[in-house]
């Protein structure tokens, strides 16, 4: 190294001491001085004057204890630093140091040992700096992050308890069970929406802001027997005393009686006491299976009452009372008629001031092809109509006085059900609700159609009884009728003979004489004939009762026909004072079954003469129009009532009570229908009382084949044998 | 005849609108010794009575058009003079229908000669003399 290198050198050395000693000087944060051997200060920077108070001429030459607290002086930590240093070259601390002004401040000190060039030891370099404000800055820093922190979990803890709230909340307001809570004073503090329902309210809300009045008008309480409940036997009422209690509770809703059963449990909270503050009810409604048993008990009911009789108008009245009250606030029957069309035969109405207006709306608006009666008979398909609204009404009735009278009605919903018999619909069965605002849905349809099936057979049964009865009636009729006739000419024949046989025993005969005995012989001979020709009429009705008409068909003049009728009746005629007279015009031939006609015209004939004594009869037979030949028989007699005219060609049926007491079967008529029908002709009368009566019989004249196409023809039934 | 038979003793009146019936009764009768007369109806023989003829016993018919066995019945029991008359019905209707008529005996066709002379003679003991 050169010479002028170590100028050069010296000279950056003596700089740096120069830029050192500016350091010292101007530094502020930091108090930098020197601690001589013996603990005295020797320097001071105006960084130390800020720090500690002293200015440079107070404190140079003072010991450096005087920065330490009066505890750390009296326990030699002023010395001990000192005598570490020394031994270690090195201390560092952060503690607490005294200000001029006897303030503490926390202090990051550090005590260096100064050595010389030549390494003699000349003192100590003490740092300080005053760590307040750090350790200020750091503590609101940690304040400020444990509030922050704080802050922080208590928005958790709040969101979470929010969060458990409204989860509790929803869960006490989406189960099925109802709750409701109450205070001391009944004032209710919580309820849910299930709870709220079963009080027939809309939602919780609606219960919890309800006045008083309002809940009493809405609903009633009543026990399981229908009973009302006294005010403290109610379950929640109980459990504010500090009982759990539970019961079984009908809410019947005020407005349209609608029930819903529940199964209410109560129980008291307590507070920190031990004294009841709350009580907590739950409702466990079962309406539904309630209904299910009432279901189960309306169809053993049914299936008791549909039993129980087998006449035809009282099972369908019992089919319709069995609805209501309970299934509908009306239902009723409705069976096909052989037109086609349906008959109301039965109605049941829980008011009976509405079943008229029910009869009378139907009698006035009879249910049109298109409507859902027909449709449930065609499809045999049950129709629900869960909720009748009045835009539906409007629609289903343009007539303004129809649309009054079903709005009267008061229809909310409604059933249609077929009555279905094998694959047959028979029938409908309406169930309507109206009064008691119910609304039907899947399962009263069910009940429905189940009462609907139980109903379809017992009227089934029913008709089948009746007609069965009928049967039986027209077969005890006929028997009794053909007995009674059988025994007035038995009669006649019985004594003539008995006399005879009676005179001859006793030996009366020869009074008797050969000439009287002949006569009685005659008569009995003519009874015999009689008796026969009834046996082989009442035969004959007989099978034609159960069997179609068989026609031997040959050409036949009805002129002919009536001619020897009318002589045959001349004698009976004149007996009863009467006068057959007979007109004929036109040909009046046809392809018919003569014996079968000759019974038909003397049938009318004998008619005539039997109930016309002393008036004058009539016949007339022209050739009719279009291919008919006519027979009319007229009398002057009493004539028929109008009420009468289809009757009388019944069988068995006699024209008035008195003929009862005249000889006759009631079949004369019966029969002559079912000859001209067979032959593809009809009888009509035309009578009025007081002036006679006028039957007419109007027979196609045809011939082979067209009388052959006549018998084959579906609407005269059957297969019928033509004999040519 | 009416008048004669008004006035004879005992005869019987048989009331049958069955003409061939009615007629062969009173035949009969006659052979068995007793008079008799024969009418249609039930108003046929309260003509007859009104005449003042007082059979021994009537044979009376039940059914019959004009007036029933019943009706005449009954208007005989208003006339104290003809309600003691004993009356025989002779019938073809059930026992429950004939039954209702106050009658001595009731007769159910088809009668029996035998029993209706026996019948008869309880009550006309002189017509069969």
């Amino acid at each position: 190294m050169g010479a002028l290198e170590n100028t050069r050198n010296r000279q950056v050395g003596e700089e740096a001491v120069d830029l050192l000693a500016l350091l010292v000087e101007q530094v502020v944060d930091y108090a930098i001085f020197v601690i001589d051997e013996d603990g005295k200060i020797a320097s001071w920077n105006p960084g130390a004057e800020r720090i500690k108070g002293y200015c440079a001429d107070e404190i140079i030459g003072q010991p450096y204890s005087v920065f330490f607290s009066e505890e750390d002086r009296a326990a030699g930590k002023p010395t001990q630093i000192l005598s570490h240093v020394r031994a270690h070259g090195r201390f560092e601390e952060e503690g607490w140091r005294v200000r001029k002004d006897g303030t503490r401040f926390l202090a990051s000190v550090v005590v260096t040992a100064l050595h010389d060039r030549r390494g003699v030891f000349r003192g100590y370099a003490k740092i300080t700096r005053d760590l307040t404000e750090r350790r200020q800055a750091e503590e609101s820093a940690r304040l400020a992050a444990a509030e922050q922190a704080a802050r922080r979990q208590a928005e958790l803890d709040e969101r979470e308890m929010r969060r458990s709230r409204d989860q509790l909340d929803l869960i006490l307001r989406s189960i099925t069970e109802g709750v409701v809570v109450q205070t001391l004073e009944h004032k209710l503090v919580f309820a849910n929406d299930a709870a709220a329902r079963l009080c027939g309210f809309h939602s919780a809300e609606a219960l919890l802001s309800a006045s008083l009045q309002q809940v009493l008008d809405t609903f009633e309480m009543l026990r399981e027997d229908g009973a009302p409940f006294g005010r403290d036997e109610l379950p929640a009422r109980l459990a504010l005393q500090g009982t759990p209690a539970s019961a079984v509770v009908r809410f019947r809703m005020k407005r349209g009686g609608e029930e819903r059963w529940s199964f209410v449990s109560a129980a008291p909270v307590f507070d920190g006491r031990g004294g009841v503050e709350l009580a907590v009810s739950v409702f466990r409604e079962f309406t539904e299976r309630r209904r299910t048993e009432q279901a189960w008990q309306v169809l053993a009911e049914a299936s008791a009452a549909l039993g129980s009789s087998l006449e035809y108008q009282t099972t369908l009245k019992q089919v319709a009372e069995l609805a209501v009250p309970r299934v509908a606030d009306w239902c009723s029957v409705d069976i096909l008629s052989a037109d086609g069309s349906l008959e109301q035969l039965a109605v049941a109405h829980v008011d009976p001031s509405k079943r008229e207006l029910a009869h009378e709306w139907r009698r006035r608006w009879p249910p049109r092809p298109d409507s859902t009666a027909y449709q449930v008979v065609r499809s045999g398909l049950p129709e629900l109509l869960a909720e009748i609204t009045t835009e539906m009404i409007e629609a289903g009735a343009p007539d303004p006085e129809q649309r009054r009278l079903t709005l009267d009605l008061g229809l909310r919903a409604a059933m249609v059900v077929p009555l279905v018999v094998g694959k047959k619909s028979i029938g409908v069965m309406s169930f309507v609700a109206a009064e008691s605002a119910r609304r039907y849905g899947t399962e009263d349809l069910i009940l429905a159609t189940e009462i609907a099936r139980r109903a379809s057979l017992a009227i089934e049964n029913a008709r089948a009884y009746t007609e069965a009865r009928e049967a039986v009636q027209t077969r005890d009729n006929f028997l009794a009728i053909a007995s009674h006739e059988l025994r007035t000419p038995l009669s006649a024949l019985s004594v003539l003979i008995s006399s005879v046989v009676r005179a001859a025993s006793q030996g009366r005969l020869t009074k008797l004489g050969p000439e009287a005995l002949l006569t009685r012989m005659v008569k009995a001979e003519r009874q015999m004939a009689q008796v026969a020709r009834l046996v082989d009429r009442l035969l004959d009705v007989s099978r034609l009762s159960t069997q179609d008409l068989r026609l031997e068909r040959e050409q036949t003049d009805l002129a002919d026909i009536v001619r020897g009728v009318i002589a045959r009746y001349e004698e009976a005629a004149a007996e009863a004072g009467s006068r057959i007279e007979l007109a004929v015009a036109g040909v009046t031939t046809g392809w018919w079954d003569r014996s079968r006609i000759d019974q038909m015209v003397t049938n009318l004939v004998g008619n005539a003469v039997k109930h016309a004594p002393g008036a004058s009869i009539t016949v007339s037979v022209s050739s009719g129009t279009s291919g008919y030949a006519r027979l009319m028989v007229h009398d002057e007699g009493p004539g028929v009532p109008t009420e009468d005219h289809e009757r009388i060609f019944g069988q068995f049926e006699r024209a008035t009570d008195s003929d009862n007491n005249r000889p006759g079967m009631g079949l004369g008529l019966w029969l002559v229908r079912k000859i001209a029908t067979a032959h593809g002709g009809t009888v009509t009368l035309d009578s009025e009382p007081g002036s006679g009566a006028t039957f007419i019989v109007l027979l196609p004249t045809g011939d082979r084949v067209a009388a052959a196409a006549t018998e084959q023809s579906p609407a005269h039934g059957g297969k019928k044998i033509v004999r040519t | 005849m009416t008048d004669a038979l008004a006035t004879a003793h005992e005869h019987i009146l048989v009331v049958e609108d069955d003409k061939d019936l009615r007629e062969s009764l009173c035949e009969a009768l006659e052979l068995e010794g007793y008079a008799s007369f024969g009418v249609e109806n039930g108003q046929a023989a309260l003509k007859y009575l009104e005449t003042g003829a007082r059979p021994c016993v009537i044979l009376l018919d039940l059914m019959m058009p004009v007036m029933d066995g019943w009706t005449f019945r009954r208007e005989m029991m208003k006339d104290e003079s003809l309600a003691t008359i004993p009356v025989i019905v002779m019938t073809a209707a059930t026992a429950a229908r004939a039954g209702v008529i106050d009658a001595e005996v009731i007769l159910y066709k088809p009668l029996h000669m035998g029993k209706v002379v026996d019948t008869v003679q309880e009550h006309c003991p002189e017509g069969a003399a």
